[in-house]
């Protein structure tokens, strides 16, 4: 896994080698796994889904990798990060949680060995169960427990590294196979779980490059695993088909039973698969999917309307797309195999957001509330226009959302409205927590010059606060301030100045009218030690009784708290 | 004027339905349970606030429902596990509860509004360790 010679320990190259051929493996099967899901379910294409997910995580760990990161500790949080900021649909925020718990397990580690690998996906598992108050057995969370499990177990017999990784596939593949018996859905459309096999199918990409294959997106095909029986047989037909060819309509269809008359589904299949390439059709006597590569789609559709109701029809043109990526439409990430790309089309709707934050806290909750560009500055040092610009311009969308989150950033953000050929609104926010309560707001639905309106609004619904050091002796608008007191700010304008932060804290609360307030979120800054946060909270609930009182780390520099009242 | 009522009600020729507020709220609770992300819900009153975090008592808070006419409408108040993309995992929520309440019912669900109250650490030592 990692240099030829070597295969006891795993190094970052290693692993980057595993996560390429394991994000390879899963772009070839992403269009199969879509396929599983039979019912009309919300996050219906998985595979698209874990894919698009799995595609952000690899471009921010191979950006990593340029810019120096190495290790395989470094590059797994790196990777863990780049799932969450690009997870897409449930099950890409489940595989995000199992790589962030991943790369918890191997830490700071330079290297892995399959004892650390054991207990990294032991976390991954932990990871993904405490997410959801209700875990369905039968589901990708069984899939990488079992393979969590099997490690455990696989390391106490033979703890070479790629035993005990062959020992993960193994348990994975056979908790997949599992899963109809766990799950009814499943068992009664015949099918796996179709986020299982996508865990499966990762594993699978690593396994290839542990044993010193190289897999690509174009050349590699691993054989399908799991699955009952009749899954095995369905998954074999598409991989066989699939691939050949790349003219003519993608047609997807759903054929739901009319008057409760029962599918007769062998004999619809029969017909169906020969009308055209590529064939799945799946189902069961209520419910068929379709899924065929045809030069004739209309021949699809009246062969199909004739047995039932049809839903959910969706016909593409396959040379078109292949000609749109060859151009370049499509963009940098995607273009490993132009042909699944063009399959695997980024739906993502509604305005994209550039927030102004300096604090690894602060920048975290930005991100977290969906934040995808984020410009480091703040109060004291503010970023230039070009930044910004560069900013807006790095993000695939054409709608941006600008938080500037500081009234000295508003007027450089509304520079940029001009200079770029994107629609840009700048949201006119003074503080990081009024940029909070703004995201909040987001409803990705909804039209740019909408979400402005509610995030602006969102943003004057709370009062915001701040605490710093004086670093001179002046008196601004008629508070004396002498150097090095601390200094007390709402909504940007200085108001208050006294000897301890506590005595600012306090007049701040008592200005901004906390005692009618239901919330006081206060984030932490760096230069604060720890406890001094928590006892901080302590003295508020003492003065202000029941009110709820939020500690967060922001990070922030320089300044000692921000705080929003609401 | 429309007023807002306390059943969703559909008439066919073999009589009437009613569907209360209560049960199509039950319906809701029980999907997101399910739901990814999902780690607990909020008191709805607090709408707009950030990091606010109850331990469950009722297991209908944080869900409220408003019908009018056969338009159902669904607000929810959730708190997140802390490392998810919250903007998916609301779309996420939004969709499977429309899905579940729909699938029960039959009925249109007009809205399905998350408002996402909080966020949660399920322990610090690893929210500690992601920070180094």
């Amino acid at each position: 896994m990692s240099s030829e010679t070597d295969t006891t320990v795993c190094d970052g190259n290693g692993l980057l080698a595993a996560l390429d051929a394991a994000g390879a493996n899963l772009e070839h099967h992403a269009e199969a796994i879509n396929a599983l899901n039979v019912f009309p379910v919300p996050d219906g294409d998985t595979g698209k889904n874990m894919l698009l997910t799995m595609q952000a995580a690899l471009a921010a760990v191979h950006a990593a990798a340029a810019e120096g990161t190495t290790g395989a500790g470094p590059l797994a949080a790196k990777l863990a990060r780049g799932a969450m900021m690009g997870s897409r649909g449930n099950s890409g925020v489940i595989l995000s949680q199992i790589l962030r718990g991943f790369a918890r397990g191997i830490g700071e580690e330079a290297t892995f060995d399959g004892q650390l690998l054991a207990v990294a996906l032991r976390e991954a598992a932990t990871t993904a169960y405490r997410a959801v108050q209700h875990p369905v057995e039968g589901t990708m969370l069984t899939v990488i427990r079992v393979a969590a499990e099997t490690a455990e177990a696989a390391v106490t017999q033979d703890a070479a590294l790629v035993a005990v990784l062959d020992a993960t596939l193994a348990g994975a593949r056979d908790a997949l196979a599992r899963t109809p018996e766990l799950l009814a859905r499943l068992r009664e459309a015949g099918v796996v779980d179709a986020g299982g096999q996508g865990i499966v199918t990762l594993l699978e990409g690593a396994v290839l490059a542990a044993h010193g294959e190289t897999l690509t997106a174009s050349s590699g095909v691993v054989a399908p695993s799991g699955g009952t029986a009749a899954e095995l047989g369905t998954m074999s037909d598409f991989m066989a088909e699939h691939g050949e060819d790349e003219v003519g309509y993608c047609t997807n269809v759903m054929i739901a039973q009319r008057e409760r008359q029962p599918l007769d589904f062998e004999l619809i299949r029969e017909r169906l698969l020969a009308l055209g390439e590529s064939g799945v059709v799946i189902g069961d006597e209520e419910l068929i999917k379709v899924h065929i590569h045809t030069e004739n789609p209309g021949a699809v559709l009246t062969e199909a309307v004739q047995w039932g109701e049809l839903d959910q029809i969706r016909i593409d043109n396959m040379s078109f797309q292949v000609e749109a990526v060859s151009a370049g439409v499509r963009g940098a990430t995607a273009i490993a195999n132009p042909l699944t790309a063009a399959s695997i089309e980024d739906d993502s709707g509604g305005p994209q957001i550039v927030a102004v934050a300096s604090g690894d806290g602060l920048i975290a909750v930005l991100q977290g509330l969906g934040a995808q560009g984020i410009v480091s500055g703040g109060q004291t040092m503010n970023p230039s226009t070009e930044e910004l610009l560069r900013a807006v311009e790095a993000l695939p969308g054409n709608e941006v959302i600008i938080l500037p989150n500081n009234s000295n950033v508003i007027l450089t953000a509304e520079q940029v409205v001009d200079l770029t050929s994107k629609q840009v609104v700048v949201v006119p926010t003074r503080s990081v927590p009024q940029g909070i309560a703004a995201l909040a707001a987001v409803n990705f639905d909804d039209t740019l010059t909408e979400n402005a309106e509610a995030m602006t609004e969102a943003a004057q619904g709370i009062r915001s606060a701040e605490i710093t050091h004086a670093v001179r002796t002046t008196t601004i608008g008629g508070v004396d301030v002498i150097e090095g007191q601390a200094i007390g700010l709402i909504d940007g304008k200085l108001v208050y100045a006294a000897d301890t932060v506590e005595a600012v804290l306090f007049e701040l609360l008592a200005r901004t009218d906390a005692t009618n307030a239901e919330l006081i979120t206060l984030y932490q800054g760096l230069d604060v030690p720890e406890a001094a946060g928590a006892a901080m909270v302590e003295l508020i609930h003492e003065r202000y009784g029941d009110l709820a009182v939020e500690l967060v780390e922001g990070g922030q520099p320089h300044y000692d708290y921000l705080m929003s009242v609401e | 004027m429309l007023r807002r009522s306390r059943v969703a009600a559909t008439s066919g020729a073999t009589g009437r339905v009613e569907i209360s507020r209560g049960a199509i709220a039950a319906i809701a609770q029980d999907a997101l349970t399910e739901a990814y992300g999902v780690v607990g819900m909020a008191p709805s009153g607090l709408r707009g606030n950030l990091a606010y975090y109850l331990r469950q008592a009722d297991p209908q808070r944080g869900i409220e429902v408003e019908v009018n006419r056969d338009q159902i409408t669904i607000n929810l108040s959730v708190i997140l596990e802390y490392g998810v993309r919250i903007s998916e995992v609301a779309q996420n929520v939004k969709e499977l509860v429309k899905f579940a309440v729909e699938q029960a019912l039959e009925m249109k669900v007009v809205a399905v509004n998350v408002y996402v109250q909080g966020l949660h650490f399920s322990d610090d030592q690893a929210r500690a360790g992601e920070k180094a």
